[in-house]
């Protein structure tokens, strides 16, 4: 009996695991996974200030980039 | 980040407006969009060249994870679902 609880209790140990490290379901998301993976290309822009950004400046960073323009 | 083909002071005036502390980049030269494969050409708008809507979610070491460009500029996702894309990359 203690050995069918403990096997019970390390799977689902695993199974949370394995969720909270799962992505989400990209594809309910409508963004779509950029295979084969590539290097974002480099760019060079002025900020508010006219102060230039670049992508390496955003190095260690998660950067979500979001194109938009006063259509 | 935004970017934008507005100009940076025109961006700098809708940022004080909307009390946005999100960074802001112009694209006025249409140096980036092009190379990210989200720029528009239409011979017959009097921009010429605009920027598709689009969305980049590029990982810690530079790399491009997700990628989605709107057909419709005037279509949105829903930034909730975003926001678990870019924690999920």
């Amino acid at each position: 009996m203690m050995r069918r609880i403990t096997v019970i209790g390390l799977a689902l140990a695993l199974l949370t695991v394995g969720s909270a490290g799962a992505a989400p379901d990209f594809a309910s998301l409508q963004v779509q996974s950029y295979q084969p993976p590539k290097a974002a290309p480099a760019f060079a822009l002025p900020g508010l200030d006219g102060k230039i950004t670049r992508l390496t400046d955003l190095r260690g960073k998660i950067v979500l980039v979001f194109f938009w323009a006063t259509w | 980040m935004g970017v934008s083909t507005d100009h940076h002071l025109a961006l700098a005036a809708w940022q004080r407006d909307q009390s946005s502390k999100q960074l802001l980049l112009s694209d006025f030269r249409r140096q980036m969009l092009p190379a990210y494969g989200a720029m528009q050409t239409d011979q017959a708008s009097p921009v010429y060249r605009y920027a598709k809507r689009a969305y980049f979610i590029i990982d810690k070491t530079g790399t491009v994870k997700f990628v989605k460009v709107m057909d419709n500029p005037l279509d949105l996702l829903d930034p909730a679902e975003v926001l678990k894309a870019v924690k999920a990359s």
